[in-house]
C-alpha cells in the first residue's frame, strides 16, 4: 500500500509514527538490552560455576586412578567440596555416590545410605540416574539386613536396569535361603541380558549351582 | 486482521520480543548456516541429526581399528564400507544418546581442560612447545576446524566423565560376595572312571564285509563333482615373440652403444712455457731447456710447475689439469698424452699457447661393454614390446570375434590360433589353465556352463588371456568302491564307536541303578577308577572335561552317570557323589580380592548398559 503514497507523504507518515511510539520504542530497546546482558552474566557466572565443579571431578577421577591412600584422602576431600560447594550439579551427585562406594569398601553402611539418599535427594527418582542410585541404595539396605526395604525398592523400581535389579533381588533372596525365589529373579536376569546380546557372566554360574542344590533338597526333604 | 497485528505492533511488550528475535539472530553461528541441516542426514536422535559425514568418519575410525587389530593379514571385505556402516551409525547414535544425557545434566567441559588436552598433544608441539601456528596447521591438514576440534575434545571430556560417574562408583557388598562365593566357589565330589581309547575301538571294529555291504546298498551315494571338458583358446606374449628386423635393431643398438661405453681417462698435469712479450727468442728457448733439464734432473714436478709454470690457474695445484678421455686438449697435448705411461713426462710439446710438459698422474681403463650381451637383451626387449602390441592387438580381435561366434573354432581359425581342449574340470579343480580358480568359475558360470556361450576374455597373471567354451559335460558319476572304501571304513568307524560309548553307558547306568557301585564295577572290568572330593570350578586337578561335566549334572539320589571326552580319546564316565555351597571364607585373600574386582566390574558393566539401553528405550531414533 506503500506504493500509493508519495514521498513526501511517506516521510509525514514516518514522522508521525516516529512520535506516537518513539518513546516505547526506545525504552523496548533498553529493556530487550538490559534483559539480554543481565542474562548473559548470569550465564556466564553458572558456566564458570558449571566449568569449576567439572575441573573439580576431573581431580577426583585423576585421585582415583591412583588409588592409593593418599589419593583416597584426596578423593574425599574434593568429594565433600563437590557436595558442599556445587551441590546442585550431576558432578556432587557422582561425588556422593563415590563416597558411597568408599564407604561401601570400608564397611561403613551408614555412611554409604547417607550418602546415596543425599544423592537421591538431589535426582529425579525416575531419571536413569536416579533408578540407579535406589539400586545402589537398595544393595545397601540389604547388606544392612533390612531386606524388606530393599525388595521394597527394588519391586517399586520404573524398568531401566531390569537385569541390574533382578540380579540384587536374586542376591538378596540368596542370603534369606529363598532358593527358589532367587532362581527365578537370576533366570529373570539372564534372559534380560542375552536379549541384549550380552553374556549372562556369573548369572550361569549361580543358575546352575542353585539348581543342582535344589534338586538334593528336594531329595532329602 | 492486519490492522490487528498493526496495532500489536504498538505494544512495547511485542517490540521487545521482536528485539530479542532480532538479537538471537545476530548471535546464530555462522557455522550453522553453512553446515547445518542440509536435509540429507542419514540419522535423527531426538531431533539431532546425524551427517553422512560423520558417518563417514566413524566408518573410517573402524576401519583403522580393524587394520590396527589385525594387522596386514586383514580380509578386504572386512574393511567394506558397506559392511563396517551399520555398526559405525550404532555407535554414533548411542554417543549421541551419551551426550545428549550429558548435555541433560548440564555436564560441561572447563576451557582449561581442553587447553590441557591440547597442550599434551605432541603434534601440535614445536622444539617441545605448543605452537599455535602448527595447531592450525595440523588441524587444517586433518580437515577440521579448531572450532570443531574443541567441541570433539569437550565431548570425550564429559563422556568420559559420564561414564566414570555411572560405571566407576560401583561397589560389590559382603552379602553379595557371599552369594556369589557360593556359587563359584562350590565344591563337588566326584568320582569317574575311564575307558581308553583303544579299549573304545577295540570293541568298535568294523569288517571288509560291512563296508562292503554299505556301498552296495545304495553306491549312488558316492559320486564324483561334475566335470566338463572345455575348448578354449588360452594367448600370451609369448606366442608372439617374432624375429626382429635386424636393420632397426642395429640402428637401436647404435644410438645407445656410446651410452654405455666407457672411454679412457687420463690424469694429467703440465708446466706451460708461455714466451713474453718483450722476451727474446733465446731467452724464451733458455728457459723452456732449463725447465727441460730440470725435469730431466728428476725434481719434483709439482714443485716445478708452482716455481715455473706460466699457467697461474694449474701452477698452484702443482699442474694438475684434470682428466682428458682425448678429446679435451689440443690435438699436439693429446698425442703426446697417448704416448706416455702413467709417471712419465713428455718433451716440450708446443701449441698455441706456448710449451707444455706433460706428466701422466693417472689412467683409468676405459669400460667397453659385452656388445653381444647388449645386443641380445636388446634384441629382446624389442621383440617384447613388438609382442606386447600384437597380442593386445590380437585380444582385442578375438573378443569382437568370439563374442559373436558360436564355437572356437571360428575366431580361432580366423585368427590363427590354435584352440585347446582341456582334461575334466571340476568347480574345484583342473589341470594347466584350469587349476586357476578364476578360470574354473568363468567355466561354470551361468553363461558359459548353463548357456552354452564363449566366455568373455579372462585375463591371467603373466599377460596371459583365455577364453573358454564347454565342449562336452560330464554329469556326476557314481565313483567305484576302491575309491571310496576308506571314508565309508572311517564313517562307520566313528558311529560303531559312538554306539559302543552310548551301550557302555546304558550298561553301566542299568547296573549302577541295580544297587552295584560304580567303584565295584570299575575294578571288576578293570577301569581306571579316580576320585576327587570337593573340587572347584577353578583349581582342581581334574581333566578341564571332567570339571566342564562335573559342574553342569544334576545331583540327588537319581541323578545318572554321564560321559565326556578327554582331549587323548579317552572316555570318562563321572558320577556326582556330593555338592556343598561354597563358603567365603574359605577363599584366600587373594582369592577374594580378585572376586569382588570382578563382581565390581562386572556390576558396573551391567548398570552402564542398561543405562544406555534405557536411554535408547526413551529415545526418539529414526534412521534413514
Amino acid at each position: 500500500m506503500a506504493d500509493h503514497l508519495e514521498d513526501d507523504e511517506q516521510v509525514e507518515a514516518l514522522k508521525r509514527w516516529w512520535d506516537e511510539n518513539g518513546k516505547s520504542t526506545m525504552a523496548a530497546v533498553v529493556l530487550a538490552v538490559a534483559g539480554t546482558v543481565g542474562w548473559q552474566q548470569y550465564q556466564g557466572w553458572s558456566s564458570q560455576q558449571a566449568e569449576l565443579a567439572s575441573d573439580t571431578w576431573g581431580a577426583i577421577e585423576v585421585a582415583l586412578q591412583s588409588g592409593d591412600d593418599r589419593s583416597t584422602e584426596d578423593v574425599r576431600a574434593l568429594a565433600g567440596a563437590l557436595k558442599d560447594d556445587f551441590s546442585r550439579t550431576v558432578y556432587a551427585r557422582f561425588a556422593a555416590l563415590q563416597l558411597a562406594a568408599l564407604a561401601v569398601e570400608e564397611g561403613n553402611l551408614d555412611a554409604a545410605e547417607s550418602e546415596l539418599r543425599w544423592a537421591l535427594a538431589k535426582e529425579d527418582a525416575n531419571s536413569e540416574l536416579g533408578q540407579l542410585i535406589q539400586l545402589r541404595l537398595a544393595r545397601v539396605l540389604a547388606d544392612k539386613g533390612d531386606t524388606a526395604t530393599a525388595l521394597e525398592i527394588l519391586n517399586s523400581g520404573m524398568g531401566a536396569y531390569p537385569a541390574a535389579y533382578a540380579t540384587a533381588k536374586g542376591d538378596i533372596y540368596v542370603s534369606e535361603g529363598r532358593h527358589a525365589e532367587a532362581l527365578g529373579a537370576y533366570r529373570d536376569a539372564r534372559a534380560v541380558l542375552l536379549a541384549l546380546g550380552n553374556p549372562p557372566g556369573i548369572l550361569d554360574t549361580k543358575i546352575t549351582s542353585i539348581e543342582s542344590r535344589l534338586a538334593s533338597s528336594e531329595e532329602s526333604s | 486482521m492486519m490492522q490487528s497485528i498493526r496495532a500489536g505492533t504498538q505494544n512495547t511488550g511485542f517490540k521487545i520480543l521482536i528485539f530479542l528475535i532480532i538479537l538471537s539472530f545476530a548471535g546464530f553461528g555462522l557455522e550453522q548456516v553453512i553446515f547445518g541441516s542440509s536435509g540429507t542426514s542419514v540419522a535423527e536422535v531426538n531431533g539431532t541429526e546425524i551427517t553422512p559425514q560423520e558417518l563417514q568418519v566413524a566408518i573410517e575410525g573402524q576401519k583403522r581399528q580393524l587394520m590396527q587389530i589385525f594387522g596386514d593379514n586383514i580380509d578386504p571385505e572386512m574393511l567394506d564400507d558397506d559392511r563396517i556402516r551399520p555398526r559405525a551409525l550404532e555407535e554414533l547414535i548411542e554417543r549421541t544418546l551419551l551426550l545428549q544425557a550429558a548435555t541433560e545434566n548440564a555436564m560441561v567441559a572447563s576451557s582449561r581442560a581442553i587447553g590441557e588436552i591440547v597442550g599434551s598433544i605432541d603434534v601440535f608441539k614445536v622444539d617441545g612447545a605448543f605452537d599455535a601456528d602448527q595447531y592450525k596447521v595440523v588441524l587444517a591438514n586433518a580437515g577440521y576446524t579448531p572450532e570443531r576440534f574443541r567441541r570433539e575434545q569437550t565431548q570425550q571430556i564429559i563422556l568420559s566423565q559420564l561414564q566414570q560417574g555411572v560405571l566407576a562408583s560401583d561397589f560389590v557388598t559382603t552379602a553379595e560376595l557371599v552369594a556369589a562365593a557360593e556359587a563359584t566357589a562350590e565344591e563337588r565330589d566326584v568320582r569317574y572312571l575311564i575307558v581308553t581309547d583303544e579299549a573304545l575301538r577295540s570293541s568298535a571294529e568294523v569288517s571288509a564285509d560291512s563296508v562292503r555291504q554299505v556301498y552296495d546298498r545304495d553306491p549312488s551315494l558316492w559320486t564324483s563333482d561334475a566335470t566338463v571338458i572345455a575348448d578354449y583358446i588360452l594367448i600370451s606374449r609369448d606366442d608372439f615373440l617374432a624375429p626382429v628386423d635386424q636393420v632397426a635393431l642395429q640402428e637401436q643398438f647404435d644410438s645407445i652403444q656410446d651410452e654405455y661405453t666407457v672411454a679412457e681417462q687420463t690424469l694429467i698435469a703440465h708446466i706451460l712455457l708461455i714466451q713474453g712479450d718483450d722476451e727474446s727468442v733465446e731467452a724464451y728457448t733458455r728457459r723452456v731447456d732449463d725447465a727441460a733439464s730440470r725435469i730431466a734432473a728428476d725434481e719434483d714436478f709439482a714443485d716445478l710447475a708452482a716455481e715455473l709454470s706460466d699457467d697461474v690457474g694449474s701452477a698452484a695445484l702443482g699442474g694438475e689439469l684434470g682428466f682428458t678421455d682425448g678429446t679435451v686438449f689440443p690435438e699436439a697435448m693429446e698425442s703426446a698424452v697417448n704416448s706416455l705411461a702413467v709417471g712419465e713426462v713428455s718433451a716440450g710439446v708446443k701449441t698455441d699457447a706456448g710449451t707444455h710438459f706433460i706428466r701422466i698422474l693417472e689412467r683409468v681403463a676405459g669400460e667397453t661393454p659385452d656388445y653381444e650381451q647388449l645386443k641380445n637383451e636388446l634384441e629382446k626387449s624389442m621383440q617384447e614390446a613388438e609382442a606386447d602390441q600384437t597380442l593386445l592387438v590380437t585380444v582385442d580381435e578375438l573378443r569382437e570375434l568370439s563374442f559373436n561366434a558360436a564355437d572356437l573354432q571360428q575366431p580361432g581359425g580366423a585368427l590363427s590360433l590354435s584352440v585347446s581342449q582341456s582334461s575334466p574340470v571340476s568347480l574345484t579343480s583342473g589341470d594347466g589353465v584350469f587349476s586357476e580358480r578364476a578360470v574354473r568359475e568363468v567355466l561354470f558360470s551361468d553363461e558359459v556352463y548353463l548357456e552354452g556361450n564363449n566366455s568373455a576374455i579372462v585375463e591371467l597373471s603373466g599377460n596371459r588371456f583365455v577364453v573358454v567354451r564347454v565342449a562336452e559335460k560330464r554329469a556326476a558319476e557314481i565313483l567305484p568302491f576302491s575309491e571310496v572304501a576308506k571314508t565309508i571304513r572311517a564313517d562307520l568307524e566313528q558311529s560303531a564307536e559312538l554306539a559302543a560309548k552310548l551301550a557302555l553307558l546304558e550298561s553301566l547306568r542299568s547296573r549302577r541303578n541295580e544297587g552295584e557301585r560304580l567303584e565295584e564295577i570299575a575294578t571288576a572290568e578293570g577301569y581306571e577308577w579316580r576320585v576327587e572330593l570337593g573340587a572347584r570350578r577353578v583349581g582342581s586337578l581334574l581333566p578341564a572335561e571332567v570339571v566342564t561335566l562335573a559342574f553342569s549334572m544334576q545331583y540327588g539320589m537319581d541323578a545318572e552317570l554321564e560321559s565326556t571326552q578327554l582331549v587323548n580319546g579317552d572316555l570318562a564316565i563321572v558320577e556326582l557323589a556330593g555338592v556343598e555351597p561354597g563358603q567365603l571364607e574359605n577363599l584366600s585373600l587373594g582369592e577374594k580380592g580378585a572376586m569382588s574386582a570382578q563382581l565390581i566390574q562386572l556390576q558396573g558393566q551391567l548398570s552402564m548398559l542398561e543405562y544406555r539401553t534405557a536411554l535408547r528405550d526413551n529415545a526418539e531414533i529414526i534412521t534413514r
